[in-house]
């Protein structure tokens, strides 16, 4: 017999001939021995963050307008934490959104740090964000710790991939 | 910086290739990837003196049933065979098909289940949209049924009697489809639905079954509509009526021919002004018009008909909502009527920018490229997406409901507009095979698209273009990359792979490899040879080197044949002087060098401690008294007997005191480019040194170079300027610099203002004019 897998449906507003066509988003995740913390910035399109944010049930936050919400950081969050894992040595970590930088080409840069983790040596990270709107979309993932780099790239059909790191 | 004496110069020989049974240097000419030069497409990149193309004319007439989201369509198309071959049938396209229930597109799109799926994407998997041409018949020109096979989104007639060399043929066909909600299941056209006042808005391509181009690279080009590869057509000239509900107003390829029954006297004499209007666009339906028509719906129906000469396609939009304006353009003693369309949830942004951008657009792409040849060139206002065709396109940019928007939908809005309007070049004119080669329009026009915002405004955010933006690609996990000369099905990251790398690609040729005149020219050169042609890939590499006088290949080869990248190191510097054998320069370095010298720790602290000699210094002789580096009489005649043996020059360089610079450089990322250094100077000043790509021509992997200065060097860095897309500044400076991650330099710049978007400029300056108020 199959198994039966069980999938969440939720709504999305449009999955349209958009206007522009690279889906990505870029995570550099740098571990820092001195601080024993992940230090991470995740470069996401404008208005392809928005519309998730929306999608995901977060008001109209007027990101970078003078109207931008006054829990505008709570909300980036609160996403990403929903879509973005990293296990270190088996513990599930958590970040705080530090801040976010908004520039005019339409880049919003998230900036997190992570809780302290002793020297890690293997790192999860599970990655869906965006996902769930674009089909297309690709998750670029560069892992730094100590002199080893990591690059790797996520989708809808691959969310996470693990990386022992080597001394 | 490792200071090195050697007695004489010596001029390291470059390393001799590891022997390979084949040639796998990075210069090799693309000898074996080009097609072969023929009578139709020359060596140098040009047409030959056989090229020819193909001809199809079409006369459409349209209905557009607003109840039903409808199509209802017959056409002539009048076919001319200026191949030399005899053609037994007739290949034409049925993009339509592609939403239909059986389509090839929903079988071969690869998506896996996961974890989670939209009510979107399950609807759409499920697919209750009967889409897809329903064909009422296909018939000569003379009214007898011809034979046709449907192949998905391909259709083929079979003649009656073979089309000859040279002859003409004429085909008729009767259609209807269903439109699309854009909304609901996406597409490049469609209707979008306002629920506010129940109105629809038209954008309406690929309506009718097109002929698919014949030519002698492809024969018939019929590879199947999936919906990537976008489309390969045939230039021929249009004539359209296109009948909608009478309050319509209806936008579309080519000239209005009968404006006298379509549109009131009023919006003509608007029309006509706006022919000699330069700056502001003239509203020819205003606001308030097309919001008076949006409240009720006109029960009887009008015509409008359009022509267009030479033209690969033609679209329109039609809606009851639409605000029209227009404006003249001028361009090299040319000029066309720039023109917008949109409803009124696209102000106010789009009255402000849409207009004037299409017209500079037009300008500055006709300097670059060719002329602009057609009488209009029209943007329309469709949400969330940006599409183009001849003299047409739909472009998103949609501002808040409140009629606010952020500085980003701005330049999104502009940007798409730039983009698409660029689209009327490559590929509408400069007519590359989209269904092939997704990057030779889009690559081409991001790469052109860049060059028209810079000329916006000083310091436009272009997203794409200039080659640091694109190292976030290049550096990426190699699984995930395609070179940009794979088929537009197969590209990975379609994006960056199509658009983003070859606008970098071409930029680099442009600032860095051949400079703006060489490229200028060449590029200009390619657009004017193809201009209403069908170029290959091939056609444009040839062209940018016939017209420059510069080898291209490699470039072409790493970075439009591979998905190697950039990373080039400087890997050792080492310090060379001269030995004058001046015994007075000599020793005096020494001495210097001893003095420079570690000193072992017991050395230091036995400095203090009593030792025999102090007792009784007889024990101390010659040797432990002598000062080696004393210059002595013995060391001054033989320095003056040695120069007396040598000639004025050997003098001169024996006294230049110039310093060598040996620096080893290592090719990390595989592809060869051009190595950029900018040497400080121990006062402060610089140099710039641009060394060409084909100092790798022997050794692709690691080279030495000797610079030398009569300066002393502090400092060297390696594309200080950006212009390489390196991936790795790390290692591109000497002493060795690290770069900061994005997260450092946010930290420190976070107490800096407006970074964190919390506060943007405007409200810094709003809450200054608030503290002038106290102060006061």
């Amino acid at each position: 017999m199959f198994k039966k897998i069980l999938f969440l449906v939720f709504t999305v507003s449009l999955l349209s001939f958009a206007m522009h066509k690279y889906y990505v988003s870029i995570t550099e995740a740098e571990y820092n021995s001195k601080s024993k913390t992940f230090e991470i910035s995740i470069k996401f399109i404008g208005h392809d963050l928005e519309k998730a944010l929306l999608n995901a049930g977060a008001p109209n936050l007027y990101l970078g307008t003078p109207k931008e919400v006054e829990k505008a950081n709570y909300y980036l969050e609160l996403y990403i934490n929903q879509r973005f894992h990293m296990i270190a040595d088996s513990e599930s970590l958590n970040y705080k959104l530090i801040g976010k930088e908004i520039n005019n080409d339409d880049f919003i840069y998230c900036f997190l740090e992570s809780n302290k983790i002793d020297s890690p040596k293997k790192i999860t990270i599970k990655n869906t964000l965006l996902t769930e709107v674009f089909n297309e979309q690709a998750n670029t993932v560069y892992l730094k710790v100590g002199n080893q780099k990591i690059n790797y790239s996520l989708n809808k059909g691959k969310v996470s991939e693990t990386h022992t790191i080597v001394k | 910086m490792k200071k090195v004496l050697l007695l004489a110069l010596v001029i390291a020989t470059t390393q001799l290739l590891a022997q390979e049974n084949y040639n796998y240097n990075k210069f090799k000419q693309l000898k074996e990837e080009l097609a072969t030069p023929t009578v139709y497409r020359t060596a140098s990149g040009a047409p030959g003196h056989k090229y020819y193309q193909q001809k199809a004319n079409y006369v459409i007439d349209l209905t557009l049933d607003d109840k039903t989201q409808k199509i209802t369509g017959k056409e002539t198309i009048t076919y001319k065979n200026n191949s030399p071959d005899q053609l037994d049938y007739l290949w034409l396209q049925l993009d339509q098909n592609m939403r239909a229930k059986d389509s090839d597109s929903k079988l071969v799109n690869s998506i896996n289940m996961g974890e989670e799926k939209s009510f979107a994407e399950i609807a759409r998997l499920h697919n209750d949209f009967d889409g897809g041409f329903k064909l009422d018949y296909v018939k000569s020109g003379s009214g007898k049924d011809l034979k046709y096979t449907i192949n998905k989104t391909m259709m083929r007639i079979d003649l009656p009697t073979p089309l000859a060399a040279g002859a003409t043929t004429s085909i008729k066909i009767g259609w209807w489809y269903n439109i699309n909600n854009r909304d609901e299941i996406g597409g490049r056209s469609g209707y979008e639905y306002f629920k506010e006042d129940d109105n629809y808005l038209y954008t309406i391509a690929q309506f009718y079954p097109r002929m698919a181009v014949y030519n002698e690279t492809e024969g018939w080009q019929n590879k199947q509509f999936l919906g990537n590869g976008e489309f390969t057509l045939t230039f021929g000239d249009f004539k359209v009526n296109i009948t909608v509900p009478a309050d319509h107003i209806v936008g579309a390829t080519g000239s209005l021919t009968n404006p006298s029954s379509v549109l009131t006297s009023e919006q003509r004499s608007r029309f006509k002004k706006a022919q000699s209007e330069y700056l502001k666009p003239v509203i020819i339906v205003t606001q308030a018009e097309a919001e008076e028509k949006e409240k009720t719906k006109a029960s009887g129906t009008k015509t409008w008909s359009f022509s267009a000469t030479n033209v690969r396609d033609f679209a329109f939009a039609s809606s009851r909502k639409f605000i029209w304006d227009a404006m003249a353009v001028k361009y090299n003693g040319n000029s066309t009527i720039a023109m917008s369309y949109y409803p009124k949830e696209g102000n106010p942004l789009w009255e402000q920018y849409s207009t004037r951008v299409v017209a500079h657009t037009i300008a500055s792409y006709s300097k670059h490229t060719c002329d602009y040849p057609y009488p209009v060139a029209i943007s329309v206002h469709s949400k969330s997406i940006g599409m183009e065709y001849p003299m047409i396109c739909f472009n998103g940019g949609r501002p808040n409901k409140d009629g606010t928007y952020s500085k980003r939908t701005k330049y999104a809005m502009i940007g798409v507009i730039i983009h698409e309007v660029g689209h009327n070049f490559f590929p509408m004119i400069i007519n590359s095979d989209e269904r092939q080669w997704t990057w030779m329009d889009e690559g081409l026009n991001t790469f052109t698209q860049y060059l028209c915002e810079q000329e916006w405004e000083k310091g436009y955010p272009s997203r794409r273009g200039p080659a640091y933006k694109i190292v976030d690609y290049m550096k990426g996990d190699k699984k995930n990359i395609t070179p940009i000369m794979t088929n537009s099905e197969s590209l990975h990251q379609f994006g960056n792979n199509a658009y983003g790398k070859p606008a970098a690609a071409l930029n680099i040729l442009r600032e860095t490899v051949m400079g703006r005149e060489l490229f200028d020219f060449a590029f200009k050169t390619y657009a004017e040879r193809w201009k209403l042609k069908h170029p290959t890939p091939a056609d444009f590499f040839r062209t940018m080197e016939d017209a420059s006088g510069v080898d291209l290949d490699w470039f072409w080869r790493g970075w439009f044949y591979t998905t190697d990248h950039c990373d080039i190191a400087i890997e050792n510097v080492e310090w060379f002087k001269i030995v004058t054998k001046n015994p007075e320069v000599e020793k005096a370095i020494a001495k210097e060098l001893k003095d420079a010298e570690a000193v072992h720790i017991g050395v230091t602290r036995n400095e203090k401690m009593e030792v025999y000699s102090d007792k009784d210094p007889k024990i101390l002789d010659f040797y432990n008294q002598y000062d080696p580096f004393k210059v002595t009489l013995v060391d001054k005649e033989e320095h003056e007997k040695y120069i007396a043996k040598l000639s004025e020059n050997d003098i001169k360089i024996l006294e230049s005191d110039f310093n060598y610079y040996n620096i080893d450089f290592v090719n990390k990322g595989g592809l060869v480019m051009p190595i950029l250094l900018n040497f400080t100077f121990k006062d402060g000043s610089t140099k710039e040194v641009r060394i060409p790509a084909e100092i790798w021509r022997k050794n692709d992997k690691q080279v030495s170079k000797v610079f030398f200065f009569k300066k002393e060097v502090v400092n060297i860095d390696m594309d200080p300027w950006l212009e390489t897309a390196d991936i790795n500044l790390d290692d591109n400076s000497w002493p060795r610099r690290v770069q900061l991650s994005k997260f450092k330099l946010y930290q420190k710049k976070k107490y800096g203002w407006g970074v964190d978007g919390k506060e943007n400029t405007m409200q810094r300056d709003r809450r200054n004019e608030e503290l002038k108020n106290e102060k006061k």
